[in-house]
């Protein structure tokens, strides 16, 4: 007799095995380093650091753009938000991601028609009904629209909204230098016929909020130790991450105030009829 | 108590220092570990993490927040750990040869095999997510906060840790099913 056991039981076993005690060779090495690290100062720029004088005058440079920006930040109205709450305090001296915190908003439900008011081109959208969509959040340059599992913390099918400033030279690679993808929203799609990770196929060209956008559907494929994720744009993060390989996703790509704005639409469960709804959404969005 | 440690070791207190690391030492390990799935690697990702920490320690503004500070610290040490050596120790539990065999009421040799197996060909960043959340029981917001992505991408990283692992115990069941029946 064969009876099937619980996977989850089976996964939470194995995690627990394993040491749990940091060996006392490990930590008496941590004190030993200790001396030979020199502590840094607070502040910014700890002492002791000899830059040349081109470096310092480009940290001089960004030093007071960015104080241009948090004061134009400070002082400038600022539109209602949908769903998120302002940056949170960076914990690390070697945090490089500006995202802001966001608010989970998978307990209530959103309304059906918002503004992506923080969004670095702020649009409106229609939520299809019934889609089970909610915001999942947002910054000026990603907004997350997903569909809950219920009685989970998981997610089903989503739409991303990003604003990309360029691909990489190699995909593969997290550490690649980005490529510039100029000469329109077929641009994008040029690039992604051309990374081997992808097949590419149905490219309808179609309109968004009365600008030009170009679509493609496409699927990863030949997951290998030489590309296990695909890094397909210049900002941070894997797609393949957040994509399963071998899933079909969708994307819409049209160009706002000479910025490069993506929708990328996956459907883990590949449920064909997700991307009907999902470009329900799409047809909604009214750039400002 | 912690707070107190912090701020000593904050003003230059090796002593406090050495302290806060034999409290929090251990789960940074058990951390690690399960992250990298190999103890030499993870005892580098601690030392690594704790000497940032150490060097770092006087700029960090809020004490109260240490805790998840030197964990994305340490998630950051094992990133680099994974990614510098990309080669993969299988652990499979090896067979004493002498003495009776004791049967895992739960995790099967092949079982784990095959989740050590499924578990590599997870990301890093799959892998920090599905352990700080089910194994360190940080809450996801707080996964989030210390692997410094949104909510939603963390939300993302476990579905599809988990989602890998079952998928690897169910084939498992199914190859011991066909071979039973064969």
């Amino acid at each position: 007799m064969n009876q099937l056991r619980d996977p989850d039981v089976i996964i939470a076993a194995w995690l627990e095995d394993g040491p749990d005690d940091l060996p006392a060779a490990t930590r008496r090495s941590i004190v030993v380093g200790m001396r030979a690290v020199s502590r840094r100062r607070p502040g910014p720029l700890p002492g002791g650091i000899q830059m040349p004088s081109i470096l310092r005058l480009a940290v001089a440079a960004a030093l007071v753009v960015a104080l241009g920006a948090i004061t134009l930040t400070v002082i400038a109205p600022r539109p209602a938000q949908v769903g998120i709450t302002g940056p949170s305090e960076s914990a690390s001296p070697t945090a490089a991601s500006p995202t802001p915190r966001l608010i989970d908003p998978s307990r209530t439900p959103s309304p059906l028609v918002g503004t992506a008011s923080t969004f670095v081109h702020p649009f409106t959208y229609r939520l299809p009904a019934d889609a089970g969509l909610v915001v999942d959040g947002g910054d000026p340059t990603w907004y997350q629209f997903r569909v809950p599992i219920p009685g989970t913390e998981h997610w089903a099918d989503s739409i991303i909204v990003r604003r990309i400033t360029g691909g990489r030279a190699d995909p593969c690679s997290e550490t690649s230098p980005p490529k510039p993808l100029s000469g329109g929203p077929d641009a994008v799609i040029r690039y992604l016929e051309h990374i081997p990770q992808l097949i590419v196929t149905e490219k309808p060209a179609t309109k968004i909020s009365g600008l030009t956008a170009s679509t493609a559907t496409f699927t990863p494929h030949m997951k290998e130790a030489a590309c296990p994720d695909l890094w397909l744009w210049a900002e941070e993060g894997s797609f393949t991450q957040n994509s399963s390989w071998d899933a079909i996703g969708k994307i819409t790509v049209v160009d706002v105030g000479g910025d490069h704005v993506i929708f990328m639409t996956n459907s883990p469960t590949v449920d064909v009829s997700w991307f009907a709804t999902a470009q329900e959404f799409i047809d909604s969005v009214k750039f400002e | 108590m912690q707070r107190a440690l912090v701020d000593q070791a904050k003003q230059g207190d090796p002593e406090a220092f050495d302290e806060l690391a034999r409290q929090v030492g251990d789960r940074c390990m058990a951390i690690a570990f399960r992250i990298l799935r190999d103890a030499d690697r993870a005892q580098d990702a601690v030392q690594q993490a704790f000497l940032l920490a150490w060097r770092e320690l006087a700029r960090l503004r809020d004490p109260e927040r240490f805790e998840v500070w030197l964990h994305r610290l340490l998630v950051n040490a094992c990133y680099e750990e994974a990614r510098q050596r990309r080669r993969w120790i299988s652990r499979v539990a090896p067979i004493p040869d002498d003495g009776p065999v004791m049967a895992d009421p739960v995790v099967s040799v092949d079982d784990r095999d095959a989740l050590e197996r499924a578990f590599q060909r997870l990301t890093p960043e799959q892998r920090a997510a599905f352990v700080l959340h089910h194994h360190a029981g940080f809450p996801l917001d707080v996964t989030a906060e210390i692997v410094g992505v949104p909510v939603g991408t963390v939300k993302s990283r476990i579905h599809a840790a988990t989602r890998g692992l079952r998928a690897a115990i169910l084939a498992d069941e199914q190859i011991g099913t066909e071979v039973r029946t064969a």
